[in-house]
């Protein structure tokens, strides 16, 4: 009985609340209504000077005037019926935030949608540097391990720059224009240094035995390797991944180097054009956002691989 | 018919012989025990069998056929490779570990190899994993992880493995070494219903009860190579070898 009470509580409440933001939505004020709020002194005063801006974020709106030379602004969010002025105080921060989201969303989406494609692509490469590495041929096996040698041994800052600005000077052929893809290539190769070992060591820990008992049957290196060993280790591997996720979370705000618009950078601009280090809190605010919810889906992967256990 | 015949098989780790001079000759449908204290090298001859490991020197021959030849650690003669592996394929190896793939249930456990290797339909290759299952009575495990069988059970789950490459040989690796006293008695059914089926089995053992009743051949090895070679009866009432006395001695004390 207990659960059926349970979601129908549930329910209620999701009902309810998409309720209360379809009236919110309908009870906004018109954006003429919320700019005609901004006084005409500061409009006439600032001339050319003047910057408005309006955001819509749905069940409310805000709007904003600003002299650019003074720094003089004039903040209205519109809501649920009303207006109301925030010009100081808490309130004003508030409304900071709030028109800064937008730019900050964005400069999240880089830095994730950077994250996700570099790690991934990163975990493909490093599966065939970790095979390399402990591979028995030592050609293999000593290119392998210079790579992962140069690539973790050497500051991720610098490969970047490099291959954004150094390449094209070797060779024309070797330019990246796009910024994203430039920074794509370096984290990935430089995070598939890291997983490799990472790689190595799962494998390495996974019992001699299973080898053993895989030969004995027949089957080939590659499908041990791919039916018995790798599969195995994938649970042991995930925490050290979604710690090397996190880290290259973090290390994202690099692409700053190469005027990537990621969360760091676009905070970086916000805080100096308008004169506002406060920004700063929401950004990191935003990151950890990011790292909870991705440290969530590892949590739940390492779950569901360790089912047999 | 000899399905497995060695000539002087030797082999060292790093100057130290572990096995020294083995000649044996296991036939079509006999059951031989290895019996010997801890160290004397009986599991490293089984594995040297199975190319687990490298033999210094002497031949092997599996079904009357020379599968390896090595000289002063190098190799003069290795089965071309096709054959080479067919060969090695003859013999099936039961682990004193397991060594089940824990991500697989107990079915898949047994039906990998015939799958992957054999390229058996996979459907066909359930029904013979399930019947095998019922063989070593574990039919209501089949979809069970091994984490969740008991010793006994897991090492039940093994040799239907083993058996489902449909081996011609069984080897055994001290199968019940590593089990509780109360569970070894299963495991040592298995294999006893295995035997009477004829199968040829080498079975490396400190079971020696059931080397006594089931073996039609036991040999003991001290200090890696085999000092004794006889039928049961012999060489647990009147061994002739001093160590080995020393060793039955010690062990039927207990």
């Amino acid at each position: 009985m207990r659960p059926v009470y349970k979601r129908i509580i549930n329910v209620a409440a999701v009902v309810m609340l998409l309720a209360a933001c379809v009236l919110l939505v309908f009870h906004k004020p018109a954006r003429e209504q919320l700019e005609s709020r901004i006084s005409s002194e500061l409009i006439t005063e600032a001339g050319k000077n003047f910057s408005g801006v309006y955001y819509d974020f749905g069940i409310f709106n805000i709007t904003r005037g600003r002299n650019v030379k003074t720094a003089v602004t004039e903040t209205f969010i519109g809501g649920a019926g009303g207006i109301i002025s925030v010009n100081e105080g808490f309130g004003h921060y508030l409304a900071d935030v709030v028109l800064w989201l937008p730019a900050l969303a964005g400069g999240a989406q880089v830095t994730v949608s950077l994250t996700i494609c570099a790690v991934l692509a990163g975990l493909f490469l490093s599966v065939f540097l970790a095979l390399g590495k402990i591979s028995k041929n030592p050609v293999i096996s000593g290119l392998c391990g210079a790579y992962i040698f140069f690539f973790r041994g050497s500051p991720l800052l610098m490969q970047l720059f490099f291959i954004y600005y150094g390449l094209p000077v070797i060779n024309p052929a070797l330019t990246i224009n796009n910024k994203f893809f430039a920074a794509f290539v370096a984290f990935t190769l430089n995070t598939g240094a890291y997983c490799a070992e990472i790689i190595r060591a799962a494998i390495q820990s996974i019992d001699k035995g299973q080898f053993e008992a895989s030969r004995v049957l027949g089957l080939t290196y590659g499908q041990t390797m791919r039916i018995i060993i790798i599969p195995q280790s994938i649970r042991r591997l995930l925490p050290p991944v979604a710690n090397e996720f996190i880290m290259i979370l973090k290390d994202a705000s690099l692409v700053s180097i190469i005027a990537l618009a990621d969360l760091t950078h676009v905070t970086r601009s916000i805080s100096s054009s308008a004169s506002n280090v406060m920004v700063y809190i929401p950004a990191m605010i935003i990151y950890l956002i990011i790292t909870a919810f991705f440290s969530a889906i590892f949590t739940n992967l390492e779950k569901r691989f360790s089912i047999y256990q | 018919m000899a399905l497995i015949r060695t000539e002087n098989v030797c082999k060292s780790f790093n100057d130290v012989n572990v096995l020294t001079d083995i000649n044996i000759t296991v036939s079509q449908g006999e059951v031989v025990c290895i019996i010997g204290p801890s160290g004397a090298g009986k599991s490293t001859f089984l594995r040297s069998l199975i190319q687990l490991e490298k033999i210094t020197s002497g031949k092997i021959y599996i079904d009357e056929e020379l599968l390896l030849y090595r000289k002063n650690n190098e190799t003069i003669f290795r089965m071309e490779p096709v054959k080479y592996k067919s060969l090695l394929l003859e013999m099936g190896m039961v682990f004193q570990s397991f060594n089940l793939f824990p991500h697989k249930t107990a079915v898949e456990n047994i039906m990998l190899a015939p799958v992957n290797v054999k390229k058996i339909p996979k459907l066909s290759a359930e029904k013979q994993a399930r019947e095998l299952l019922g063989r070593v009575g574990l039919q209501e495990k089949a979809d069970q992880f091994p984490a969740r069988l008991s010793g006994g059970q897991q090492q039940r789950v093994a040799i239907a493995r083993a058996l489902a490459m449909e081996p011609k040989i069984m080897l055994f690796d001290e199968p019940t070494s590593a089990l509780d006293p109360e569970l070894v008695g299963e495991v040592l059914n298995v294999m006893r219903g295995l035997a009477e089926s004829g199968m040829t089995m080498l079975v490396v053992t400190h079971e020696m009860g059931f080397a006594r009743e089931a073996a039609d051949r036991v040999l003991f090895m001290s200090d890696g190579s085999v000092t004794e070679e006889g039928d049961p009866e012999t060489i647990f009432t009147a061994p002739e070898n001093q160590r080995t006395k020393q060793f039955l001695n010690s062990i039927l004390d207990v």
